[in-house]
């Protein structure tokens, strides 16, 4: 990441060293969300939580693997004990050892907290990537009229 | 053993491709993914799975789904994820299982009873 001087003269050279550009650039080359001045950027933020293990009070956090027919991975995660296991988040005729869910978040097995005949119930974590696009260069027209003076403090990822 | 981050390999494939039409034009545009990745330090392996929503990007050059390859398919489901960094925590979110794998490696179930 980087800026633009935020005084003194600031040429169409300058512009194009920073941002890139044609050979022989003009400034309508720069409005804000062109190809050359960005109007946001990306920012990734990680989470993570857990590990967590809740079987049959309140709500449920847990990893099954079972080791005898049906459902060899099942995820479960927040959802509310009724009596019965409500459904899970994942669940995968195959043994993984983590579930990358649509929701985006993966959820990964943890130790193992409990054992019923064939059935092995491990503590549960997940993790994801939060990708977010703040605005920037606002201080740049998207249109209309452009001038050096718009691009003092010009930023770029 | 303990793992190193940088010796852990990963190999993702795709495992089922959901498309749907996003105009009478753009057809069997790749909606989601269900991909698998086997991930591998020394001689040890373990298994992970996923499965990855993709958003279609009208601005952007659309390419036939005859024409992608599964690299390219799970390359944009990498970057949905977090790119780079994502691999990388990916990694170690793992690195676990995989020492734990390479300790039961040679071991064998005890057949006789077990002692009291």
């Amino acid at each position: 990441m980087a800026n633009l001087q935020s005084s003194g003269a600031i040429s169409l050279n300058d512009l194009k060293n920073f941002f890139g550009g044609p050979a022989s650039p003009s400034l309508s080359n720069y409005y804000r969300g062109g190809g050359y001045t960005p109007a946001s950027y990306a920012v990734s933020t990680y989470e993570s939580q857990g590990p967590y293990f809740n079987m049959y009070n309140g709500v449920e956090y847990f990893w099954q693997r079972t080791k005898s027919g049906g459902n060899k991975t099942g995820v479960y995660w927040g959802s509310t004990w009724n009596g019965s296991h409500q459904p899970a988040v994942f669940t995968s005729s195959t043994e993984y050892t983590s579930i990358t869910a649509g929701d985006g978040w993966t959820y990964v097995r943890g130790n193992l907290a409990d054992q019923l005949n064939l059935e092995y119930y491990y503590y549960i974590s997940r993790n994801r990537y939060v990708t977010t696009y703040p605005a920037c260069n606002t201080s740049i027209p998207s249109s209309g009229t452009l001038a050096l003076s718009h691009f003092y403090g010009a930023f770029k990822p | 053993m303990t793992i190193d981050i940088n010796e852990i390999t990963t190999t993702f494939s795709v495992q089922e491709i959901k498309v749907f039409d996003a105009s009478p034009e753009v057809t069997n545009v790749v909606g989601k993914v269900v991909w698998q990745c086997v991930l591998a330090c020394r001689d040890i392996s373990i298994l992970a799975g996923g499965e990855t929503f993709l958003e279609y990007k009208p601005d952007q050059p659309f390419v036939p789904i005859t024409e992608l390859t599964q690299q390219q398919i799970m390359d944009w489901v990498i970057q949905t994820l977090g790119g780079a960094p994502f691999l990388q925590h990916y990694k170690e979110n793992h690195a676990i299982h995989l020492e734990l794998a390479y300790k039961e490696k040679n071991m064998r179930v005890w057949e006789q009873p077990i002692p009291q």
